[in-house]
């Protein structure tokens, strides 16, 4: 009896593959899979019955998005999520390309809540650091040209004022 | 299974033939950004290291730096050019949520110099504001502009956004007459730099102490004209120096010039929709009773909600203060939001019974004119809270203490 609910609670969910750029498969719900507007607009042309290549993200990035788009799909209490939330960014920013690459991928698959999760937390990596120790953090070059500069300093000097 | 991995109903197929074509356009141009940033990054970096400025796309940027206080969004600009090049570019900041307003303390008597408050970093900025206007000149302010008009005389106004050079005058109304009173409003559109000022003038009738003209004055900046839709005369009732626009609606605060009857009625709320254009029904017949016998009334758009703070008048001395007030109008009904608590009111030490308050968004700014303390309303939390001291003490028994509140924003111009 119990193994035919399961059956039935099976062919209710509606299963999805997706497929990664280095073809790794993963199978999810489709209420999941929707969290991407972009994966949805497929789904919603193209059915689910095939498999729906990501061809731009790569299956370790697919996998931890995917994990998050599962717990946001369930629907639970705001205080978990914000909890979950954190913990979930704690990890992603410990390694920066990891981290970059979930915010290109996240980006480019439209998943909006995500996009800002990691804005937020980017905001924060960023906002306690002056402009020289950001550039050697990222490796940007300083390509600023002298007038850039000067209308910064002359316009929003300000900005620069010790605390 | 071939068929995908050969791509015919592969990512770009769907998206291209499914969706409307901005988006798919869109997308590939993320697509393609995202895609030569790697390259870049394996190229030059070896592998090992990576580029921020090289990968990340523009609108990701704007967006990271929208979350951010407006200080350390300008100290990014000088990261490097294409960040400089972001946050200088009017289209970053359209769809950015509003930043905390600032509040602008003049802090000498002299000159335009001063200190503006940040209550998102809780710092102190010392800023010159780019045009020479006074502390006690009429001011109004909206998404990142402020205008400013000497008290009676409204033939020049002034019109700048405090956190960048340079300034626009604009001349007054026609008419040049001099008011005895005038009362100054602003309105700028969040997307675009068009705003509109408005201002309000109050002249006693010649020969009658009980009769005032009342007039009301637009000028937009698209046109750079002035109309006159409104004039009216006032029995035993004059406008005043406060005025707001909150969703296009003109408020005034009027005040009664004749025998004080009752305490509660000397002070009245007038509205005029800026849309309407013409003068239909008196506005002094539809105008609103103010909840108590009120001081130094104010009132201000707080996301398009029009808010009034004012000291409560004792009701048998209604120019001593028992404690000051913040109502909402709702529906033409007053509703009390919140009441100083006791604490507060003492903590700004010798009161005078004079304050100055100011707001917008979230926030309702008061501060003494007797001292440079400021304390700081939160609508959203009903909260008080203290600034963080302000830098600059007080430096003469006398010295009088005022401000404004604004919105930071960089690119808004005038």
């Amino acid at each position: 009896m119990a193994t035919i609910i399961t059956k039935e609670q099976q062919e209710k969910e509606k299963m999805v593959t997706l497929v990664s750029s280095d073809s790794e498969k993963f199978v999810v719900e489709q209420k999941v899979a929707e969290k991407s507007h972009v994966i949805k607009m497929v789904m919603n042309c193209c059915g689910i019955e095939s498999p729906i290549p990501v061809r731009r993200v790569k299956g370790d990035i697919l996998k931890s998005i995917l994990e998050y788009c599962e717990k946001h799909s369930k629907g639970e209490a705001q205080e978990v999520m914000e909890k979950w939330d954190k913990e979930y960014m704690d990890k992603a920013e410990k390694d920066l390309v990891f981290f970059h690459d979930l915010m290109l991928a996240s980006h480019f698959l439209h998943i909006q809540e995500l996009v800002d999760l990691i804005a937020v937390t980017f905001a924060g990596m960023l906002k306690m650091k002056s402009p020289e120790e950001i550039r050697q953090k990222f490796n940007i070059n300083n390509d600023l040209t002298k007038e850039q500069e000067e209308h910064i300093m002359t316009t929003f000097g300000w900005a620069f004022q010790p605390i | 299974m071939a068929t995908f991995m050969d791509g015919e109903t592969s990512w770009e197929s769907h998206s291209y033939t499914s969706w409307e074509s901005h988006a798919a356009s869109q997308q590939a141009c993320e697509a393609a950004d995202y895609q030569t940033g790697l390259e870049i990054h394996g190229r030059n970096d070896g592998g090992l290291r990576i580029s921020l400025e090289a990968i990340l796309p523009d609108d990701i940027l704007e967006k990271i730096f929208s979350f951010m206080p407006i200080a350390c969004v300008v100290r990014l600009a000088s990261v490097c050019s294409r960040w400089y090049r972001v946050v200088h570019s009017r289209s970053s900041w359209t769809t950015a949520l509003p930043q905390k307003p600032w509040y602008f303390m003049f802090t000498t008597s002299d000159c335009v110099g001063g200190h503006a408050y940040d209550p998102s970093v809780r710092k102190w900025y010392n800023i010159t504001l780019p045009c020479d206007v006074k502390s006690n000149w009429i001011s109004s302010s909206s998404c990142g502009l402020v205008c400013f008009m000497e008290n009676d005389k409204s033939n020049e106004i002034h019109v700048f956004n405090p956190l960048v050079k340079g300034w626009k005058s604009l001349h007054g109304p026609p008419g040049g007459d001099n008011p005895d009173y005038s009362a100054l409003a602003m309105s700028a559109n969040r997307k675009s730099s068009v705003y509109t000022v408005t201002v309000a003038k109050s002249k006693q009738v010649p020969g009658d102490f009980l009769q005032w003209e009342f007039s009301i004055h637009i000028y937009e900046s698209e046109s750079c004209c002035w109309i006159t839709p409104v004039r009216e005369v006032f029995m035993g009732w004059r406008g005043g120096d406060e005025s707001v626009v909150c969703n296009g609606v003109l408020y005034c605060l009027i005040y009664a010039t004749g025998i004080v009857g009752t305490a509660d009625f000397r002070h009245g709320l007038i509205m005029y929709d800026l849309s309407v254009r013409s003068h239909g029904s008196s506005l002094k017949r539809n105008s609103i009773p103010v909840p108590c016998s009120l001081t130094c009334g104010r009132l201000m758009n707080l996301k398009d909600r029009l808010v009034m703070v004012g000291g409560i008048g004792k009701p048998d001395r209604p120019d001593i203060i028992k404690g000051i007030g913040i109502w909402e109008l709702c529906k033409k009904e007053w509703r009390e939001i919140a009441r100083m608590p006791h604490r507060f009111f003492q903590g700004f030490g010798e009161f005078d019974d004079v304050f100055a308050s100011s707001g917008m968004e979230d926030l309702v700014y008061i501060q003494s004119y007797g001292s440079p303390t400021l304390l700081v309303f939160d609508m959203s939390q009903k909260q008080w809270r203290w600034s963080v001291r302000c830098p600059v003490p007080k430096r003469f028994p006398l010295q009088l203490f005022t401000g404004f509140c604004f919105e930071p924003r960089i690119e808004a111009s005038c």
